[in-house]
């Protein structure tokens, strides 16, 4: 026998396997050259050079992970469909007189044309459209980037490294298979056991409590910071809750639709409903995955997308004035001294000061019970109800808003930026305050609307009131002896002179020894860009790479179902049912089938937006509108993307059953 | 009265490429009176199947005509012959044709569902068959749960629940033991007994001897025809088995 014999089989086998061997190929070809693409991205030297670049680097390795476990699942996931499909041929060949070591070598040398043919045209296409992604991200951070071109030698050893590995894993799998498998076995193949599922109520109430406790999680979470710890339980919760009701749900559901007579014994729903019983069985586990697939596809793609469009908002919003100076222990003979300076720095860099704004306070985080704020330490070590009091005294309130209110020791004037409304009076700290006036703006709030937490501005009447106040404990490791400043001026000039005054001024506090700092919104637009653009980037790269998987999780359900509908369709028409019929019946189950977890994945991203808003908003982006437009027109292109595979790999599956 | 009339049928297959031609029916006639059970034998290859995919309306003749109550089935518009099939044609398979997804009530159900039938309607026809085939007991589980003779039992409900005019079977013994198989037979004639019109294609001896007249099909033609009369079913089975033998030595053709 010819050496080359079982290589030439081979060969043929894949060939005649097209079906479900050339998606296969693809999938191994597009996860390869992600890999690379990602690996060499994440590893470009220029990266170090950037403003932000530690953090870029950062978000781009987590990507390398995710893609690299996402392989392995991947892999693993399409190959156990391919195996499954060919369990029969290899049946026949045992039968026919192969030896198991026969048939192995011919799944060895299986596995070795298509892993050599995916690693080739998977890193020569990663190369290629490597070039393309390059320039995407330099678009996409808005900068000048020294970030270079080159085919990296070094991500393609790590990518080769890494899916040989892959491929080894699931040639010993499927080798598992065969080797313990008896030929009868084999021959039969896929379609063993088509027990009805049983109803598990068990399964349906956790299904039904944990999805219930996410969704109700999601909808009361108030506080940004709270959503942090809480929103991982609820993505767990959800999880469980989806598998548990794709899996028991659904066939409850149907069976207790079977159980109505009336309803079951129609034309339309007898054969539905039955047959969905039969394929929620099969898929329940695959359309529980493609549901969470789309929902995480969804969700990074709508942040992230309103995170980089929304970004100048950001900017504004982390950065109420192009440049700010804040100083904390400032008296308030220093603090002019530190605004003489500013103008000074101003003049030398030919920058013109635009409405600048200065004021001394100080804030301190408070626990909240009804209208009362307490600052012991103990409690203070919960999250949950924490809201930040900044107290300005009166006379700087005054000057900043260029007014002349009065009040007594026991009044106070009161903004709410973020929390819920107080009224009447106020107790901060053991002493209780008449509000006398509820602000309705505030000229300039400082960094606060950086904070995730709720925050109250106070007006009180003088320095003393704001000493008499403030925590006498050590809230921080720096003692507290005087008043923060805060200093901020838009400035007309261009970005350069922008960056360099901003830097001045940071070197000019530290030479005169104030602890303080200078920031500027033009001097952070770069490392912003970096982190946000990275994340961006890394949405539309891992949400590419998800919305393949969904793909192919599509195709291969489709193709194997269509297999195992043949001979039933073939029955049913037999006993009477016309191919039109046959037709508009399978035409509905699949149709919901295919948009069960898309729909799944909507309903879980509507509960889901508001605690995204607060998570965002740590993020800095508080335009609920931006984000709720970015979500919509995702799920409408993932949605139109979505129809568009159905209606492809809809038209294989009426190919196989007919 | 005659109920079923087939006159002059051929059937040509033609190989995809169009090259070779095979003619699967060369030119049959006969007809099936009312309440009559007739077998059709002969062996693989003979055009049996071809004949019955014909009568059943699942396939079109290449000439010929099919006449069920005198109404020629080969004109039957594509779109009314499923509904056509439903309400005048039983089919029983050899491998039953039951599907895993149903119940084995909801199977026999299946073709009253797909006329629309009322479920009270279903349920009063299904009583006094199930009763009849003795399946009362095992309605509710499902196909595979049970054996290849009540899954035959109930092929035959599915097929009678109907109150076709003609009950076609193909090899309905094929897949049973001799024990269902005798039973299934024994179903057969009491059916028959009450009015039931049957045809069945069979190449078991036993099977056909059960039969009031037997045709024997080869090579595309009606080659010869026994009529059971008074005769017992053991001496059909003797005088089938001796016509078998006839045919097969090929006595009276010229090879």
């Amino acid at each position: 026998m010819s050496k080359f014999f079982y290589a030439k089989l081979a060969m043929t086998n894949i060939n005649k396997n097209r079906k479900t061997y050339i998606p296969y190929i693809l999938t191994c070809i597009s996860t390869i050259a992600m890999f690379y693409m990602m690996h060499f991205i994440s590893g470009n030297p220029g990266l170090k050079k950037m403003s932000g670049g530690d953090a870029l680097i950062i978000i781009l390795n987590l990507g390398n992970y995710v893609i690299g476990i996402f392989s392995v699942i991947f892999l693993f996931y399409t190959n156990s469909f391919l195996i499954k499909r060919r369990k029969k041929e290899f049946g026949l060949f045992n039968i026919l007189g192969m030896e198991k070591k026969h048939i192995i070598t011919i799944i060895v040398w299986e596995t070795f044309f298509v892993t050599v043919i995916s690693l080739f045209i998977g890193l020569m296409s990663g190369a290629v459209i490597g070039k393309l992604m390059f320039l995407l991200l330099n678009n996409i951070l808005q900068f000048e980037v020294p970030l270079t071109y080159f085919v990296s030698i070094k991500s393609m050893g790590m990518t080769v490294v890494l899916f040989i590995g892959i491929f080894v894993l699931t040639l010993l799998n499927n080798l598992r298979q065969i080797h313990l498998a008896k030929p009868i076995e084999l021959l039969r193949g896929g379609q063993v056991g088509e027990r009805e599922p049983k109803t598990k109520w068990v399964l349906v109430l956790i299904g039904v409590a944990t999805l219930a406790y996410g969704y109700y999680i999601a909808l009361v979470t108030e506080s940004p910071l709270a959503a942090i710890n809480k929103f991982f339980l609820a993505v767990l919760l959800v999880i469980v809750g989806t598998y548990a009701l794709f899996t028991a749900g659904t066939i409850a559901l149907l069976k207790l639709l079977r159980k109505n007579k009336g309803f079951f014994y129609q034309t339309k729903h007898f054969i539905g409903v039955s047959g969905m019983i039969y394929r929620m069985k099969q898929n329940a586990v695959g359309l529980a995955n493609i549901c969470i697939l789309s929902t995480m596809v969804l969700v990074m793609l709508s942040t992230t997308v309103s995170l980089y469009i929304g970004m100048e908002d950001v900017l504004k919003t982390r950065y109420p004035k192009e440049i700010d100076v804040t100083a904390s222990n400032l008296s308030k003979e220093a603090s002019q001294s530190v605004e003489k300076m500013i103008k000074e720095e101003a003049e030398k860099y030919q920058v013109k000061l635009k409405d600048p704004v200065s004021y001394r306070s100080a804030s301190f985080p408070a626990v909240r019970k009804g209208n009362t704020f307490t600052t012991n330490e103990d409690t203070l070590k919960s999250f949950t109800d924490i809201s930040m009091i900044e107290l300005i005294p009166l006379d700087e309130f005054n000057q900043l808003e260029k007014q002349s209110v009065t009040m007594e020791d026991n009044e106070v004037l009161l903004y709410t930026l973020k929390g819920k409304p107080i009224k009447n009076s106020i107790s901060i700290a053991g002493q209780n305050f008449q509000i006398k006036q509820q602000l309705k703006d505030l000229t300039i709030i400082g960094d606060a609307s950086a904070m995730m937490t709720d925050s109250y501005f106070v007006v009180v009447k003088d320095e003393d009131t704001v000493k008499s106040l403030y925590p006498t404990e050590e809230l921080d490791a720096v003692e507290w002896k005087d008043l923060s400043y805060f200093y901020g001026f838009d400035v007309d000039g261009n970005a350069k002179d922008e960056i360099a005054l901003t830097k001045a001024l940071a070197k000019k506090l530290n030479e005169v020894s104030i602890d303080g700092q200078a920031e500027g919104r033009e001097e952070a637009k770069e490392s912003f860009y970096s982190i946000y653009g990275g994340l961006f980037f890394l949405g539309l790269f891992l949400g590419t790479l998800f919305i393949m998987a969904t793909v192919l999780i599509m195709y291969y359900k489709q193709i194997s179902e269509g297999y195992d509908d043949k001979e039933r369709f073939a029955i049913m028409q037999k006993v009477g049912l016309s191919k039109e019929e046959i037709k508009k019946s399978i035409k509905s189950q699949v149709l919901i089938v295919f948009f069960l977890p898309l729909v799944a994945a909507v309903i879980h991203i509507a509960f889901a937006f508001k605690v995204i808003t607060k998570l965002l908003a740590l993020l800095n982006l508080t335009n609920i509108g931006l984000f709720a437009i970015c979500t919509a027109a995702t799920i409408l292109i993932f949605a139109i993307f979505y129809a568009l595979v159905y209606s492809l790999t809809a038209r294989e599956y009426y190919k196989i059953v007919s | 009265m005659t109920l079923l009339e087939v006159k002059n049928l051929k059937k040509v297959y033609t190989t995809r490429f169009g090259g070779n031609q095979v003619q699967a029916l060369t030119d049959v006639s006969f007809s099936v009176e009312e309440g009559e059970y007739v077998a059709i034998m002969g062996e693989s290859g003979s055009g049996k199947t071809t004949l019955l995919n014909i009568l059943a309306a699942l396939d079109k003749p290449t000439s010929g005509e099919v006449l069920l109550e005198g109404n020629n089935i080969v004109l039957i518009n594509e779109k009314v012959i499923s509904a056509f099939r439903r309400q005048n044609l039983g089919f029983v398979f050899q491998d039953f044709n039951l599907l895993d997804t149903f119940s084995l009530q909801d199977n026999i159900f299946l073709p009253l569902v797909l006329s629309g039938k009322p479920y009270q309607e279903m349920n009063s026809r299904l009583q006094p068959l199930a009763e009849k085939l003795r399946i009362k007991d095992i309605l509710s589980k499902y196909p595979y749960e049970v054996s290849g003779g009540q899954k035959q039992r109930a092929a035959v409900a599915r097929a009678l629940i109907t109150y076709p005019k003609l009950v076609l079977a193909d090899e309905p013994t094929g897949a049973l033991d001799s024990r269902s198989s005798d039973d299934l037979l024994q179903i057969f004639s009491q059916i028959n007994q009450e009015g039931q019109t049957i045809l069945m294609v069979t190449h078991s001896t036993k099977a056909a001897s059960h039969a009031s007249r037997v045709l024997f099909i080869k090579d595309g033609v009606v080659f010869h025809q026994i009529y059971k009369g008074s005769l017992t079913t053991e001496e059909m089975y003797q005088k089938i088995s001796d016509t078998l033998n006839i045919i097969a030595t090929g006595g009276a053709r010229n090879e």
